[in-house]
């Protein structure tokens, strides 16, 4: 027990203490909250506001066209089309919307003119203002008011709830499900390979046979896979940290709410009216509730069975699935040997991620079931069907198929792993190696 | 005589071959032993046996004595033929590593390490990495690595190999003092010179038996056959005569000869010599007894010992 320890803590700290370790746990953080900060400053945007002027013929339109976020409507002072582009450059506008004497039944021939191409975004944006600008002056023509128009944009937000009384929303559950499957997926590669590697380095070079002459082969094993486990979770804890961490402080730097409604006022044209004051208002309490929504949601998922759920699914997952590793890299005499065992072990792995996609759609289907119950694929299609509440018969046998399992099979690895590490100039291949474990040293 | 490790009728199979049959061997107190055998005879296995890294089909094991415990590894110091380093760890840290799991507390660890790297005059290798020393210098490594922790009993598995004749000699000077100072030594080698001039016993392995076991000095009684080799000057001897056999008779240059000669029973040296020099001018006269090496040989090879020696006398001719 001592030695395994000892062997832990070398495992652990000579990786713990490299550079791209630090690197590496330093940079994912800044990396996740800079793409996070990034995609909201986007969004609320550092963008700069697109002043597009419109040369309506039917000098009806401008008012019709309120203005939106980042896109600002004005008039054109030219007197004719012609002018008005070119003057274009020098009043540093973005593009000219050309509005030409028409019928409102057939308007045809509007144009956007600008000097560079136009966004789509912008496009579709202005192609949108246009068309409600005519249906509006459609309805109000066919004798509708304003205020009737007004209140008859409603806008649904859609509440999933259980029938007990809970509410649910199957977007976060869909998030955390994917999330936590991801996770395990990628540390089963990630440090599975590190243990690989590193049973290969102490074959290879011959080490093992002075280490273990002071210890057992099971020790070596067993002391690696947990040292390297540890890594892991030293990452992963760090990461979950700082990650939080960096947020706050970029957080404490940019308060987003405020940021977008200045902007948002910024964007109105000067003396705007109340109506589109009222709008800016209207948006933010959307976005509020959109935000509460999503909070109550994520307190109606059981956030401490999943984080238990996780832990012990990613444990169990990554001990089984490096037992294995280690078996094959103390079995193999060259690494392109160790390629070709790589594949047959990791497949279910990759056929449960694959899954995944199926499973979401359906988390309760036949597919889900047994993938969530066979414990090689388990780990990751259980992670993915928990929010979506699993019974608990179901949590348990899968768990208690996964840990009989994981017993199994690291049963199997050491032996291999024993009489593999002591062994070279053998070509091996799966028969030589289920031989092996009915060897007796 | 009492023996530090006893190992009775000691057999062990692989799926395809038998590794050992029925070995037994026993190791004096403060003895240098050496184990020897050619390639694949089954020494690796015998000591993979010893130091429990694999089990035994059937035998027994005794330590000091008792039955041999897994705890006893620790009294054990292994250095196998097959060795390695973690390439990027530090020389000093490696060694501390290695010594904490044959169950030294870091502090003593420590201490012993402080001495090893004083008497090697090494002290600036503590913070190298494995990958940035020589071959040589990795196995001077190594053998503090297997000695460090004091154990009353070393294996040493071909401990020469990669060395310079200048670094041979100092890792052989250890082994002498360790010897001096109570340490028993297991010496597992192919070079017979180290065994004329390290051992005290030797057991010999083949094809999976152990087919000689003795002292070295017995060993040497047992094979010696009243041969004498001598060399001369003059006319070649005659081949006939009363008190010797010639076995062998070379011509080296200008009148200069090597022979081997059997002497017949019943007869003293003194007699032949006085033979010899009536005939020749003699130069050289001596008892052949026979070395390790050419034992080795006709016992591996099934030769018989003679053979070997004129083989091995006509090679000395032809080199010169």
């Amino acid at each position: 027990m001592n030695k395994i320890l000892l062997i832990l803590g070398r495992e652990y700290w000579i990786r713990v203490r490299k550079r791209t370790f630090l690197l590496m746990t330093f940079l994912t953080p800044l990396l996740i909250a800079g793409l996070m900060f990034g995609t909201i400053f986007l969004i609320v945007g550092t963008e700069s506001e697109k002043v597009i002027e419109v040369f309506d013929e039917n000098q009806v339109f401008l008012k019709k066209l309120s203005a939106e976020r980042k896109i600002k409507f004005v008039e054109s002072k030219a007197k004719t089309l012609a002018e008005a582009k070119k003057q274009l450059p020098e009043s540093r506008n973005y593009a000219i919307l050309y509005i030409p004497k028409m019928d409102i039944e057939k308007p045809a021939n509007i144009k956007l003119l600008a000097e560079k191409n136009v966004s789509v975004e912008v496009e579709e944006r202005v192609n949108k203002k246009m068309e409600n600008a005519i249906r509006d002056m459609k309805l109000e023509k066919s004798g509708i008011d304003k205020a009737t128009l007004d209140k008859m944009k409603t806008e649904v937000n859609l509440q999933t709830e259980k029938t007990t009384g809970e509410s649910s929303n199957s977007l976060a559950a869909y998030g955390i499900g994917f999330f936590t499957a991801f996770l395990i997926y990628i540390t089963i590669f990630m440090y599975g390979s590190q243990v690989m590697r590193g049973v290969w380095e102490e074959k290879s070079s011959r080490i093992v046979e002075v280490i273990i002459s002071s210890v057992r082969p099971f020790e070596l094993m067993m002391g690696k896979i947990l040292g390297i486990g540890l890594v892991g979770l030293t990452q992963f804890g760090l990461w979950i940290i700082l990650t939080f961490g960096f947020m706050q402080i970029a957080s404490s730097f940019m308060d987003t709410q405020k940021v977008a409604e200045t902007q948002m006022e910024q964007s109105l044209p000067a003396g705007s009216s109340d109506e589109v004051k009222e709008e800016v208002k209207k948006r933010t309490e959307k976005t509020q509730n959109m935000m509460s929504n999503f909070n109550q949601s994520f307190s109606s998922i059981p956030v401490t069975k999943i984080i238990f759920c996780f832990l012990f699914y990613f444990l169990f997952s990554y001990l089984m699935y490096s037992a294995m590793f280690a078996a094959v890299a103390a079995s193999v005499d060259n690494e392109t040997d160790m390629q070709q065992f790589m594949l047959p072990i990791t497949m279910p792995i990759i056929v449960a991620f694959v899954a995944a996609q199926a499973v979401l759609r359906d988390p309760d289907g036949s597919i889900s079931f047994w993938m969530s119950i066979i414990p090689l694929t388990s780990p990751i299609i259980m992670m993915i069907r928990l929010p979506f509440d699993v019974p608990t018969w179901q949590l348990a046998l899968s768990m208690v198929l996964l840990v009989l399992t994981f017993v199994g099979l690291t049963w199997v690895a050491a032996k291999i792993y024993r009489v593999g590490i002591l062994m070279h100039g053998t070509k091996v291949n799966f028969k030589v190696l289920a031989k092996w474990v009915f060897y007796k040293m | 005589m009492s023996y530090i490790l006893e190992a009775k009728n000691i057999s062990k199979a692989y799926a395809s071959h038998q590794a050992l049959q029925d070995v037994s061997i026993a190791i004096p107190h403060k003895s240098i032993f050496g184990l020897l055998g050619p390639n694949g005879a089954g020494k690796t296995t015998l000591i993979r046996i010893i130091t429990q890294i694999i089990g035994r089909d059937s035998g027994d094991l005794t330590f000091n004595g008792a039955p041999l415990t897994p705890a006893q590894v620790q009294k054990i110091g292994y250095l196998p033929e097959e060795r390695g380093l973690y390439k990027k760890m530090k020389v000093g840290e490696q060694l501390l590593y290695l010594a904490q799991l044959k169950g030294l507390s870091h502090k003593e660890a420590m201490a012993k390490l402080k001495i090893w790297f004083e008497k090697f005059d090494i002290k600036t290798w503590w913070n190298k990495n494995i990958e940035d020393l020589s071959k040589g210098m990795q196995q001077k490594v190594q053998f503090v690595a297997t000695v460090l922790h004091e154990p009353e009993l070393i294996i040493l598995d071909e401990p020469f190999t990669g060395f310079d004749p200048v670094n041979a000699s100092i890792i052989k000077q250890e082994i002498l003092e360790l010897r001096d100072k109570g340490t028993t030594i297991i010496f597992s080698t192919h070079r017979m010179e180290s065994v004329e001039e390290l051992c005290d016993h030797v057991a010999l392995i083949n094809k999976s038996q152990k087919i000689l076991d003795g002292t070295k000095r017995d060993i040497k009684t047992q094979f010696k056959s009243n041969i004498y080799q001598i060399e001369y000057q003059g006319k070649p001897i005659s081949d006939v005569s009363s008190i010797y056999t010639l076995i062998e008779n070379n011509h080296l240059e200008d009148n200069h000869y090597n022979a081997l000669l059997q002497l017949n029973a019943h007869v003293s040296p003194n007699q032949l010599i006085k033979e010899l020099i009536e005939q020749a001018e003699l130069h050289a006269f001596q008892e052949k007894i026979p070395s390790m090496n050419d034992i080795f040989i006709s016992l591996v090879t099934g030769k018989s010992l003679l053979t070997v020696e004129q083989e091995s006398l006509r090679a000395v001719s032809f080199e010169e």
